[in-house]
């Protein structure tokens, strides 16, 4: 396939297939309890950019080291975006994709930001469907796994300027997953972060790049030293409202039955998990606000029962109820800390969905396999 | 690249290149270079891990690293540097400048970064052991000199986001001549009013990829405005000057008053800006670290109460500012050439770099 091919489908993507794919057994074995992103497929997608040529050689290879130049751009000033989904196996052993419109055109948003080329939805769609197709052995039917889908773009060329590079590399790679957390579905402990933040105005917060994700780290170790397992960041400028968790968007629901959610504030990042459970709990008639939450209501409606559940979503862990709310001078259990019933159904509703189990009314669901 | 039997250089090992660029490459790349696109035959590099610590200190040959596709730096950003030169001076002999301040830095940049500290004695250990094994790239033309480049990055592949279990520490060495195209000129400046480098509890304070990555876009609108830099506004207020996309800004009142953004937690706090103002301070200037709002500068330039603006960094040492720009205004800095305070400190400054006068100050550090 040429470079100047217009990718309208995994079809443009050239097949360079692995020489050594791990045997059966062997992925087997790796298969059976995979954690999180540490064991990964046999092959990954790559296109190429450069200024001159624009986006060319699609095509699936063995998964390998990158030769990266020790001045390339990328690994010194940061100019990388990245995407995450996951491809489902259902019981007639299909592979599926949830919304990956939303994923490309949430790429292409994140590489304006960060000055990279944009990757048209074709190419984006086209490369996870070469990938999965040629690693389709790697999707787990196990509950509660699947094939977590990474695609990223780092600015590959070797200079040291602080300008945008010109030349790029776009990538897939494939790691099946069980769930995000090691303990398995079940209440997790928050930690409020009042000293740092992930994002400020005017920054990168609202796109999927290095940086945020970078800036969480060390909150996230004061998270573990608290004995919790997620961090929640508060806005920049005030420090008084809800943003969202290191990597996962939150949700908050009444004693009423109503849900509210921080509204994007430009320093959130729009979750797909997000968008799409708001979604199904409007179509089910729940109130669904969207509106800047301050910590202090939280921490009032959660001492008078006025808040009910609090949850994160997003696709690593898809919906994770939240069982306590700490911070310097508080500690709160949110309702009996348990999974509440809202946070329960919506989590089930929607793996329905993605697995199958249930009909696709939103047409969210994308066939790969 | 193949590499010869290594020797000692202290606690590093030094396994030289069989294929060193022969004199007359490298003669050929030194002159004129551009900055940051010719690197040396070397690079220096140290191991860590969680468990052992940092070990295998060693010089090797430039080439690839050979990172898997899921090392974390890729996708999380767990990366900080530093930037320093090595002068040649007439003698001869090599030097660099206050390169504690740079180890110091740098652990202040781990820290924020979940990275583990370097050892102050392992970060200039391995710029002496790269210099001395380089040390024919160190240019001995007007206003060149070797770049250094020390950084280090997270290279656990995972897709957890966590701090890695394990980094690497490289330093690479780039010749370079002035850091813009045109040499030492006044340049022009765009000020980048909607979007901000860095925010209040974030990473601005310290010399982390993100912040430069989130600066890029700012920087082709300005260049789409025919200006050579951006400078940001707080991300608070939007109104306070804060600094370039990687030099920090200093202004001179008519009065001699000199005038720099007080170091606010999102404000890089620059080695040479440091150095700046010191030797401003000992040639009699009162020197202000305050809130400077970007009203005030304009105002200050219109009515000529501010006649001076200027850039300082390792890259660009101390460069004229001759017009800012933004959106509805674009305003001249004094006649638009360079002005006598702006000249006068980047020549001590530099006399001090190049060991063309005495270093009161021991700022110097001799690397060969």
């Amino acid at each position: 396939m040429s470079s100047t091919t217009t990718a309208t489908s995994a079809g443009a993507f050239e097949r360079h297939l692995s020489g050594a794919p791990r045997s059966d057994a062997e992925r087997a074995q790796l298969m059976t309890e995979p954690g999180f992103g540490t064991v990964f497929t046999d092959h990954m997608a790559r296109v190429t950019w450069t200024e001159q040529g624009g986006w060319g050689h699609r095509r699936v290879e063995a998964y390998g080291p990158l030769q990266v130049d020790p001045a390339a751009a990328v690994l010194h000033y940061g100019q990388e975006i990245f995407e995450g989904l996951k491809a489902y196996r259902h019981a007639d052993g299909s592979v599926w994709t949830f919304r990956p419109e939303a994923n490309a055109a949430r790429f292409a948003a994140s590489a304006r930001r960060l000055a990279l080329p944009e990757l048209s939805e074709a190419d984006f769609l086209g490369a996870i469907e070469a990938l999965v197709r040629v690693d389709a052995a790697w999707v787990p039917s196990g509950e509660e796994t699947s094939l977590y889908l990474r695609p990223f773009m780092f600015a590959s060329e070797t200079f040291l300027g602080v300008r945008p590079a010109r030349e790029v590399e776009f990538l897939v790679i494939a790691s099946p997953v069980g769930p995000y957390f090691s303990g398995g579905v079940r209440p997790v402990s928050i930690w409020v972060d009042q000293e740092f933040h992930r994002a400020g105005p005017g920054g990168t917060g609202a796109a999927k790049c290095g940086g945020n994700y970078a800036a969480s780290l060390l909150p996230q170790q004061a998270a573990y030293a608290r004995g919790c397992d997620q961090v929640c960041f508060l806005d920049a400028v005030t420090g008084t409202y809800i943003e969202e968790l290191g990597g996962m968007n939150v949700m908050l629901v009444g004693a009423d039955g109503s849900v509210t959610t921080p509204a994007l504030s430009g320093t959130i990042l729009e979750g797909v998990t997000r968008s799409s459970i708001l979604a199904t709990l409007r179509a089910e008639g729940r109130t669904v606000t969207e509106r800047p939450v301050t910590l202090a209501e939280l921490r009032a409606g959660l001492a008078d029962g006025s808040v009910a559940e609090v949850f994160a979503c997003g696709t690593a862990a898809v919906v994770t109820p939240i069982g306590r709310l700490a911070g310097a001078d508080f500690d709160l259990t949110v309702g009996d800390g348990s999974t509440g019933p809202v946070t329960a159904a919506i989590r089930q509703t929607l793996t329905d969905v993605q697995y199958g189990r249930a009909a696709d009314p939103q047409g969210w669901l994308h066939r790969l396999a | 690249m193949t590499a010869t039997s290594p020797v000692s250089d202290g606690i590093f090992a030094v396994h030289r290149s069989a294929t060193p660029r022969p004199d007359t490459e490298r003669a050929g790349l030194l002159v004129a270079p551009r900055f940051g696109e010719v690197f040396t035959d070397h690079l220096a590099r140290i191991t860590w891990t969680a468990e052992a610590g940092w070990s295998g200190h060693r010089v090797e040959p430039y080439a690839p690293l050979a990172l898997d596709p899921a090392t974390a730096v890729l996708h999380y950003g767990q990366e900080i540097f530093e930037g320093l030169k090595a002068y040649r001076h007439a003698d001869g002999s090599i030097w660099t400048f206050r390169p504690e301040a740079n180890a110091a830095r740098f652990a202040d940049s781990a820290r924020r970064l979940a990275l583990p500290e370097l050892p102050a004695e392992d970060f200039l250990a391995s710029i002496e052991a790269l210099v001395r094994t380089d040390e024919a790239w160190v240019p001995d033309g007007a206003d060149t000199s070797l770049y250094l480049r020390p950084f280090m990055f997270a290279s656990e592949a995972l897709l957890v986001v966590r701090g890695a279990l394990r980094a690497e520490y490289v330093v690479i060495a780039s010749p370079v001549g002035p850091y813009f195209a045109a040499g030492v000129q006044p340049v022009s400046i765009w000020v980048a009013q909607d979007l901000h480098r860095a925010g209040p509890g974030g990473t601005g304070a310290v010399k982390t990829m993100g912040n430069y990555a989130a600066s890029l876009v700012s920087q082709n609108e300005a260049c789409a405005h025919g200006c050579e830099q951006v400078c940001f506004l707080d991300a608070t207020t939007g109104s306070n000057l804060e600094e370039l996309g990687g030099m920090n800004l200093v202004l001179v009142r008519a009065d001699g008053e000199v005038l720099t953004p007080a170091l606010s937690g999102s404000i890089l706090p620059g080695i040479t800006r440091d150095a700046v103002l010191t030797l401003l301070r000992d040639a009699g200037h009162t020197v202000t670290e305050r809130e400077v709002p970007l009203a005030e500068t304009l105002d200050g330039l219109r009515t000529g109460a501010v006649n001076e603006v200027f850039a300082c960094g390792t890259g660009a040492v101390v460069n004229p500012i001759g017009r800012l720009v933004g959106d509805g205004f674009d305003q001249a800095v004094g006649d638009g050439t360079t002005g006598p305070v702006t000249a006068a400190v980047r020549e001590r400054l530099t006399d001090i770099q190049y060991g063309r006068v005495p270093d009161t100050y021991g700022w110097m550090h001799r690397l060969v």
